[in-house]
């Protein structure tokens, strides 16, 4: 853990030098202050920043971690050199990076919302959005470290994290609607739950919708995901199932590692 | 000392290095030569185990290559010294200290590379030649009986190559193995006691730069690597 700890202190240090991170957290900082000034209310604005959370935070959580993961491979060869574990560097690097990012989000999203800050049923779906900005950042670092551990070289390993992005935040639902479409005779609502478990941007989204009340939206699947999301057994699913979607490829992370030639 | 018996390394349908045999004693400054792709960061790579060999086996001080604790033994510099760019050479010591838990003093490294002024800087601000110089105090740094060294003189100025040079030869004094590549002749003519000639995988020559140029009747190493590598393709 102390080597894992002092890999991580380093790259954040590393990470909150650079500009891209207080770029970021300017970003969702700015884009909630414009959004709640708009809307004029914090409930309709959390609707579009719920869209900004789990479309933005997957596609730059796999890109600044892609980029960080390749270009400065010749660090992790320095530290490769060392007495230490493989699994220890890769899980210092990750957890700097996946940090600084979901720590960029939170803040930024913090102090957009610092002028108009919520209260009561806002505050509890506030903090929900929150979790979320900071569990898609962790998930999606974990699965582009993982993907560009195993690619052979810079340009796939990129490329396959954006088409993965790209499948789950707009390919999926649109396969789904095939699916529902296709087999709208059937019942078929119970396999919206599990669709929804299997991609982490859905899940999310889902689970904000939820809780901001406009399931309606969703037709009869509202309905079922409501029955299932509502309660405490469901919310507990949901959450495992985020917390597989960062422990499932960190542990592939760990496997390759230990395997590959660097 | 470092001995290697038997390794060997294929990439994919690539046969890289071949059944090698080799041993650096302690003490002794051997330099690895070959034209480019012939196998030499391959065999420091799996020196250091960022490459797993297909077959063979690696001792590190009596120590496999696959253990934790042959990385102690040894201090490496690697070809180019891209390393994180918004952190201070300071930070990036006091890194590789805490993570090998030794804490040598670098001033006197600093100052012999006369960095001191650039130590507090990011290492993105430095030049190419001096994340080289902190590269070089990063490798001199840990008391390590081993020190390896890819290519370490490329991006160095004059001045610094001919310090490099010299804390190499200080090293050897002490008693240091130390196992580098170069493809700048006057380098190794300077500091190796002995070259390996690498080519196509396997060792073709073993002894001292005097030895290879003469063996070729050339007037100098540079000119003598040319015929051999030559000779050599055409056999």
């Amino acid at each position: 853990m102390r080597t894992i700890w002092q890999i991580f202190s380093f790259v954040f240090r590393d990470n909150m030098r650079s500009m891209w991170a207080p770029i970021y957290l300017l970003f969702f900082a700015a884009s909630t202050l414009v959004l709640i000034h708009l809307t004029g209310s914090f409930g309709r604005a959390m609707v579009s920043l719920m869209n900004l959370v789990v479309i933005i935070i997957p596609l730059v959580s796999t890109m600044m971690a892609s980029m960080y993961f390749f270009y400065k491979s010749d660090f992790t060869y320095l530290l490769l050199s060392q007495p230490i574990k493989r699994a220890h560097i890769f899980l210092g690097i990750y957890s700097g990076v996946a940090f600084t990012l979901s720590m960029a989000s939170v803040l930024g999203l913090l102090l957009g919302a610092a002028f108009a800050f919520p209260s009561g049923p806002d505050l509890v779906v506030f903090i929900l959005l929150l979790l979320s900005a900071a569990a898609l950042s962790w998930i999606f670092s974990a699965i582009a470290f993982f993907i560009s551990l195993s690619a052979k070289d810079k340009l796939r390993g990129i490329g396959i994290s954006l088409f993965l992005w790209l499948f789950m935040a707009v390919i999926y639902d649109g396969l789904l609607l095939t699916y529902f479409f296709v087999f709208s005779e059937y019942p078929i609502e119970q396999h919206a739950i599990y669709f929804t478990l299997a991609n982490p941007v859905d899940l999310t989204r889902v689970f904000l919708m939820l809780q901001l009340d406009i399931s309606a939206l969703m037709g009869y699947s509202g309905a079922v995901f409501q029955s299932f999301f509502g309660n405490a057994v469901g919310k507990l699913i949901s959450a495992v199932a985020l917390m597989l979607w960062i422990i499932t490829p960190l542990t592939g992370l760990v496997w390759k590692a230990n395997r590959k030639d660097f | 000392m470092i001995s290697i018996q038997g390794l060997t390394k294929h990439y994919g349908k690539t046969r890289v290095v071949e059944h090698l045999d080799f041993e650096i004693g302690t003490g002794s400054v051997i330099s690895m030569l070959g034209p480019n792709g012939s196998g030499k960061s391959t065999i420091i790579k799996c020196i250091l185990n960022l490459v797993r060999p297909n077959a063979g086996t690696i001792e590190v001080d009596g120590i496999s290559s696959k253990e934790l604790e042959s990385r102690r033994k040894i201090a490496y510099m690697p070809q180019v010294a891209h390393f994180a760019e918004n952190i201070s050479a300071r930070r990036l010591i006091e890194l590789i200290s805490k993570l090998r838990n030794e804490y040598p003093d670098p001033r006197d490294l600093v100052e012999y590379f006369e960095l001191s002024e650039h130590m507090t800087k990011p290492l993105s601000d430095l030049s190419g030649g001096s994340r080289q110089k902190v590269s070089a105090i990063l490798a001199f740094l840990f008391d390590t009986p081993i020190i390896i060294l890819d290519e370490p003189t490329v991006g160095l100025d004059p001045v610094a190559r001919v310090n490099f040079k010299k804390l190499v030869l200080r090293e050897k004094e002490r008693g240091k193995t130390i196992f580098f590549t170069s493809h700048i002749t006057s380098d190794v003519e300077e500091v190796a006691d002995e070259i390996a000639f690498l080519l196509d995988g396997g060792i073709v020559f073993r002894g001292t730069t005097q030895e290879l140029v003469s063996s070729t009747g050339e007037r100098n190493l540079e000119h003598a690597i040319a015929k051999f590598i030559k000779n050599k393709h055409e056999v």
